[in-house]
């Protein structure tokens, strides 16, 4: 901290000059205490002779840099570029004072002013990419949390002018250090979705960071509130782009988790990423489980399931000549849609599922046999694409790889290779693993019935009881699980709680 | 029933063990000229004495079509045969006849609609339904047979217009129009006793239709062998005119085969030895079917060798057989597993050559067999074919209950997360929606303002 200034003449000439009023009265009540409460911390210097000048700027003119570059590879990307000019910014730090702030401040006691200036000095303009990642770095290596949850506007435009800055140069990785920080900073233990989410999955995934990207996807978000300027597109996005994360690390399962959450979000109408979701939900469980059973828990809506079914057509048809198990059918259809594949981008996925079927066709074996003769696998093994490796190779590298337990043998080098199956066993890893798994259940029940208890007090939902108590059959269902959890207008209510 | 039903036919070449004379002179009827058209349909062997046969037949009937159809088949493969031209002076007189047969009870039941007398019109369909059937044209009978429901007033003329119906549709092989019959009469508060052997009968020929061998089997069981062999029995006066007998479709010897088959091809041993033992209705009917016995017996004995050469030795009889003949192959596919199932489960490690031996086939045959009942989770071993050899698959309950736990929890754990995943949605106003203007920061303005 610079000891030339004092926080607290900064607090008394903040001056928010041409803001509209009711704008700056909210900003005032929200930023002042935080200001107030860290000048205890501030010597105060000799010259505190230092001014804030915020100023109010129209909604279009001001369109930071988050409007114009979204980074969404799907198709809703328009509809995300109005409601980011909504979210824009409608009052900053005068020019003056940026530098001041910038320069003589400590970021982690007064995030909020830096917030403020950095969308101010970098939002029109492009800046020198090294000195703006220099100070964005400084601020979200020590960012409060707490303190950016109160310009969510701000906070928000900064994000989207980081990423839109590190796309100008080409440089996607140069943006994953603060929207990291800023993602892990946003919630003590991190299960709030932040703007920072879904924007650093993004980057990230253009970046091919996916092992960093695990960092954050290693914590569960299950805490939402739009008063963060969030709207249902960053929900479904970072979940979205939470299941490519894993599809890149193979961690096929969990990204069937996370796309499950994308089909089952709640509302109406179908989300275009709803349909992505699905075609990758399709192709996921045929390289897992051989077999495609869309079987989306209750609480999936049912009418936006059927809408979105009615998008990924082929990839039905795909997994029924995959289920059929018939490699010519299933070479006919792959002929006959790899072209769809491609253009939704899911080629690579689809390959990866061609050579689960051959995996899969030489995985039964086991159960048919102890031993069994190369030759015989060479008789049922099916490469459809005839581009792969020969079936000694392809047995040899799903032994590697773990995918087949079992060993090659052969008597003498003249006499033909066998194929001997193994038995998995219990081993004290597997205890262990049921063990972890256990307790994580218990928590998760834990935090089931925390959830349950707090809806069950929530004042909305008193209020929906006593409707429905009055307008009997008044209560339609709109796929939540928990029917009486449909907030429409009056989940602000709740949020002033 | 009709020959048209069975368009796909399949060509028998061998002959069958039975003398056709002798065979047919068990079966009267309707059912010995569907039996005789049907041998001449898939047997090229016996198709000119079977058609000469069923014309004999036919002749003291009033079928004149399914007559003239006969001949013509008849002339088809045998054109010089003297028997293969038409009698134009019977079809004549027949058709005669039964025309104004037919505009006479035609009639009257016109007449008896004019004068609505309930009773009288059901009667007029109920014979106009008889005159159908007995010139062969089924579905007029049947029509007629259907038309009586409105004017049954008593639980006896339900009855009866549904056993006539069954009959028609046993004949039709139309087993939907069965089952509707069939649930008319359970839904009767009391019913005649004396037509249950019938109604199980037909219920076991429904089972056998739709290749569910088990219920054939355990049905078949449970019509009573007297109601087969006794006439006096097995003809109950349901009305004045007509009967119902078992034997309209099968005979006792055909039960046997059809039970023999059916419960080799779905019962475990252990059920096979105690049907043997204790089932005194079984025994009975095994007793006139000798080479079912001892297929039986060989069963329970493991020698599975003689089974299927006695199989095999009978199979021209069995495709013969009316309603067995679409069965066959599945039926010995199912007897064959159940021999493997039954082999295999003695062993925790057998020898295919010994194996092969024991069933009278080669050891490619075996290995190609065990492969396809494996693959199809019959029979639970693993096969070892660098030794030849099969082991039982020990369950390794541990692992199994692993893998339950497992699954659980991870379904568990899936569906909770996306519970409250759902919850802070919908509590954060996330829900997906036409107009994203509508979220975010516009709603948190007029919380603002």
């Amino acid at each position: 901290m610079d000891p030339q200034f004092s926080l607290l003449t900064v607090l008394l000439s903040i001056d928010f000059e041409g803001a509209e009023e009711a704008v700056t009265e909210a900003l005032k009540e929200r930023v002042l205490p935080i200001l107030q409460a860290n000048a205890t911390a501030v010597k105060a210097g000799s010259d505190g002779s230092f001014n804030v000048n915020i100023i109010g700027v129209s909604g279009d003119s001001s369109s930071s840099g988050s409007s114009s570059k979204d980074g969404g590879k799907e198709s809703s990307a328009s509809a995300s570029r109005d409601a980011d000019k909504a979210l824009a910014p409608r009052y900053m730090i005068a020019k003056k004072d940026q530098d001041d702030i910038l320069t003589r401040t400590d970021p982690a006691q007064v995030s909020v002013l830096w917030i403020l200036a950095l969308t101010a000095k970098f939002g029109n303009q492009s800046a020198d990419a090294s000195e703006f990642f220099a100070l964005v770095n400084r601020l979200f290596d020590n960012i409060s949390g707490t303190q950016a949850k109160l310009v969510p506007e701000h906070y928000r435009a900064l994000l989207y002018i980081i990423a839109a800055a590190s796309d100008a140069i080409e440089m996607p990785i140069l943006s994953l250090r603060p929207l990291l920080n800023a993602a892990l900073s946003f919630s003590p233990i991190h299960d709030i979705l932040s703007p920072a989410h879904p924007l650093f999955l993004i980057q990230a995934l253009k970046a091919k960071q996916y092992k960093l990207a695990l960092q954050l996807l290693k914590y569960d978000v299950d805490k939402f509130d739009s008063a963060y300027g969030l709207t249902y597109h960053d929900h479904l996005r970072f979940h979205y782009y939470g299941a490519m994360v894993f599809i890149g690390m193979k961690q096929y399962q969990k990204a069937i988790e996370y796309l499950a959450i994308v089909l089952c979000a709640p509302g109406f109408p179908c989300s275009m990423v709803q349909i992505e979701a699905l075609k990758k939900t399709v192709l996921l469980q045929l390289i897992l489980y051989g077999k495609h059973t869309l079987k989306l828990p209750r609480m999936a809506n049912d009418f936006t399931s059927h809408s979105y079914r009615a998008f990924a057509r082929p990839y039905d048809h795909f997994a029924v000549a995959f289920e059929n198990g018939d490699p010519t059918i299933l070479k006919l259809v792959w002929n006959q849609i790899k072209g769809i594949f491609t253009a939704d981008g899911n080629y690579g996925l689809a390959l990866h599922a061609l050579t689960a079927f051959r995996k899969q066709r030489i995985q039964k074996l086991r159960k048919t046999f102890i031993t069994v003769t190369m030759e015989y696998i060479e008789s049922k093994d099916v490469d459809i694409l005839e581009n792969g490796p020969s079936t000694k190779e392809f047995v040899l590298a799903m032994i590697a790889d773990g995918d087949l337990r079992a060993k090659i043998s052969q008597k003498s080098s003249t006499s033909p290779i066998t194929v001997i199956f193994q038995d998995a066993s219990i081993t004290s890893s597997h205890l262990d693993e049921l063990e972890a798994k256990l307790n994580s259940v218990r928590q998760l029940n834990e935090k089931i019935a925390a959830a349950d208890r707090e809806v069950g007090q929530s004042r909305e939902f008193l209020n929906r009881k006593l409707q429905s108590a009055s307008t009997p059959g008044g209560f339609l269902g709109r796929g939540a699980g928990l029917e009486d959890l449909e907030g429409n207008d009056d989940s602000m209510s709740m949020m002033e709680l | 029933m009709s020959s048209e039903t069975h368009a796909n036919t399949k060509v028998v070449t061998t002959l069958p063990l039975f003398e056709l004379e002798s065979y047919i002179q068990n079966y009267t009827g309707r059912n010995a000229v569907d039996r005789l058209l049907f041998i001449a349909d898939r047997c090229p062997a016996l198709a000119v004495d079977a058609l000469v046969l069923a014309i004999a037949s036919l002749k003291h009937t009033a079928e004149v079509n399914r007559y003239e159809d006969a001949v013509d088949r008849l002339h088809a493969i045998a054109p010089h045969d003297p028997r293969a031209t038409v009698d134009a002076a019977w079809v004549d007189e027949v058709t005669k006849a039964t025309r104004s047969t037919g505009d006479k009870l035609e009639l009257e039941l016109k007449s008896y609609k004019n004068n609505l007398i309930k009773e009288s019109i059901r009667m007029g369909n109920s014979e106009l339904g008889d005159f159908y059937l007995s010139i062969g044209d089924l579905a007029s009978a049947s029509k007629f047979y259907s038309r009586q429901r409105e004017y049954c007033t008593t639980h006896k003329h339900i009855e009866d217009m549904s056993m006539d119906m069954i009959r028609v549709a046993v004949y039709q092989q139309n087993w939907s129009q069965v089952e509707t019959a069939m649930s008319r009469i359970d839904a009767l508060p009391a019913k005649n006793a004396d037509i249950d052997p019938y109604l199980k009968a037909v219920r076991g020929l429904w089972a056998l239709a739709q290749g569910n061998f088990a219920v054939a089997a355990s049905t078949f069981l449970t019509v009573p062998v007297e109601s087969l062999t006794h006439a006096a029995f097995a003809a109950p006066k349901s009305r004045q005119k007509a009967t119902y007998t078992i034997t309209e479709f099968v005979t006792v010897n055909d039960v046997a085969v059809i039970i023999g088959l059916c419960s080799l091809a779905s019962y475990g041993r252990n059920a096979l030895k105690d049907l043997l033992d204790n089932n005194a209705n079984c025994k009975e009917f095994l007793q006139s079917e000798a080479h079912i016995r001892t297929l039986l017996d060989a069963f329970v004995l493991f020698d599975y060798k003689s089974i299927f050469t006695a199989l095999e030795n009978h199979k021209a009889d069995y495709l013969l057989d009316i309603w067995l003949a679409d069965h066959v192959e599945k039926l010995f596919d199912r007897i064959r597993e159940n021999c493997y199932t039954q082999y295999v489960r003695g062993y925790k490690r057998g020898y295919l050559d010994k194996m092969a031996a024991r069933f009278g086939v080669g050891p490619d045959q075996v290995e190609k067999d065990l492969i396809a009942l494996i693959e199809s989770e019959k029979v639970p071993v693993r096969l070892d074919l660098e030794n030849k050899y099969f082991l039982f698959k020990s369950a390794d309950e541990r692992a199994d209950v692993y893998d339950h736990v497992m699954t659980i929890a991870q379904d568990f754990e899936h569906n909770g997360r996306l519970l409250l995943v759902n919850i802070g949605v919908l509590r954060g106003g996330l829900e997906i929606n036409a107009k994203p203007e509508s979220s975010g920061f516009e709603l948190k303005k007029k919380v603002l303002m």
